[in-house]
C-alpha cells in the first residue's frame, strides 16, 4: 500500500559531502554578494536605465528595418529601367512581339542563361537592348 | 522562526545578521521541500538560491499577514512550479519521456539511495501534473497538514485535499500497474 509503505515514505535522498557545511556561506555570497556589489547609483537608475536602453533597442530596430526595405527597393529594378523596358516592349507591339512565342520564351528563359535567351531572342534580330538588360538584371 | 528578530535586524540594516538568521533557521527544510519534488541535487540548490534571492529582494514588501516561514516556502513553491512546467514544455518539444528521464536519473544518482520500488514511486509522481506533484510531495514526504498546504499555495483545504487524493490514487495505480501490487 502507498499510504503505510514506510520504504516510499523514507527519505531517500543524501547530498554531496559537507553542502550543508558550505550552503549558508554559499547563499550569503550569492545574495549579499550580489546586494552588496552593486552600487547604490546603478541599483536607483536601473529601471530608469534598462527602459532607457529598451527605447533605444526598438528605435534601433525601426531603423535597420526601414534600412533594410530601402535597400530592398534601391535593388529592385531602377524605375527609369522599366520605364524604357516598357517602352521597347512598346516599340515592339505588335507587329514585332508577335514573332516571339511567349511560351517558349519562358520555358527557355527557365532552363537557360539571360545569354543564352539573348542569343535565342536575337537570332531573328527583333530584341532590343534594354529587354536584354533587364533579363540579365533578374537574372542576377 | 523568530520573524520579528530577523525583520527588525532587517529593518536596522544589519543585513548580515538578519540574512544568516533566515538562512540558518530555513534553509535545510526548503532546501529539502525542493529536492523531493524535483529530484536532483544541482536543480535544488539553484532553485533554492533563486528562492533567497527573490525573497531577500522582495522583503520590503512582506507584510506580515503570514509567518517569514510559510512565505518563504510559498516563494520556493513557485519557483519549483515554474520550473515543472517550464521542463515539461521542454520534454514536450524535444519528445522526451519525463518518466524514463526520472528512471535513468534516479539509477545513475550517487545521492539517491532508493530500490527498484522507489524509483517507480517517483516515476509515478513524475506522471502527476506540476501542481498535483508538489501537493503529493508536501503531503506525502513531508506530512505538511493541509491547511498549510494551502496557505503555502494560496488555495483552499478543500482544493489540497482533492488535489491529494487524486494524486494518491493516480500515483496507486500506477504502481499497481508497474510493480502489480498497490492500494
Amino acid at each position: 500500500m502507498v499510504e503505510n509503505n514506510h520504504n516510499y515514505r523514507q527519505n531517500h535522498f543524501t547530498v554531496p559531502q559537507g553542502y550543508f557545511d558550505t550552503l549558508e556561506q554559499n547563499l550569503r555570497d550569492a545574495v549579499l554578494g550580489k546586494e552588496n556589489n552593486e552600487p547604490a547609483v546603478v541599483r536607483i537608475l536601473k529601471p530608469a536605465l534598462s527602459l532607457t536602453f529598451t527605447f533605444a533597442f526598438i528605435i534601433f530596430m525601426g531603423y535597420g528595418f526601414f534600412k533594410i526595405t530601402e535597400k530592398f527597393h534601391n535593388n529592385a529594378i531602377p524605375q527609369e529601367e522599366i520605364s524604357v523596358f516598357s517602352q521597347e516592349l512598346d516599340f515592339m507591339r505588335p507587329s514585332q512581339i508577335e514573332f516571339i512565342d511567349l511560351e517558349e520564351l519562358n520555358s527557355y528563359r527557365i532552363e537557360n542563361s539571360a545569354e543564352e535567351v539573348y542569343e535565342f531572342l536575337t537570332q531573328d534580330g527583333y530584341i532590343p537592348f534594354a529587354l536584354y538588360n533587364s533579363i540579365a538584371s533578374i537574372e542576377q | 522562526m523568530e520573524d520579528k528578530r530577523i525583520l527588525e535586524l532587517y529593518k536596522a540594516g544589519e543585513h548580515d545578521q538578519a540574512f544568516n538568521l533566515l538562512v540558518r533557521q530555513s534553509s535545510q527544510p526548503l532546501y529539502w521541500h525542493i529536492r523531493k519534488i524535483v529530484l536532483d541535487h544541482d536543480d535544488a540548490n539553484d532553485l533554492l538560491q533563486n528562492t533567497y534571492i527573490k525573497a531577500w529582494g522582495a522583503l520590503d514588501t512582506f507584510r506580515e499577514d503570514s509567518k517569514l516561514y510559510t512565505w518563504l516556502f510559498r516563494i520556493a513553491t513557485n519557483e519549483v512550479l515554474n520550473f515543472l512546467r517550464k521542463k515539461k514544455i521542454i520534454n514536450f518539444l524535444s519528445f522526451g519521456d519525463e518518466t524514463q528521464n526520472i528512471e535513468n536519473k534516479l539509477a545513475s544518482d550517487l545521492t539517491f539511495s532508493g530500490d527498484k520500488a522507489v524509483i517507480a514511486l517517483h516515476k509515478a509522481i513524475a506522471s502527476l501534473p506540476p501542481r498535483q506533484k508538489v501537493i503529493f510531495s508536501m503531503r506525502y514526504f513531508d506530512e505538511k497538514k493541509y491547511d498549510e498546504i494551502a496557505e503555502i499555495l494560496e488555495i483552499t483545504e478543500g482544493a489540497a485535499k482533492a488535489s491529494y487524493h487524486h494524486a494518491h490514487n493516480k500515483i496507486a495505480s500506477l504502481l499497481k500497474e508497474e510493480l502489480d501490487f498497490g492500494d
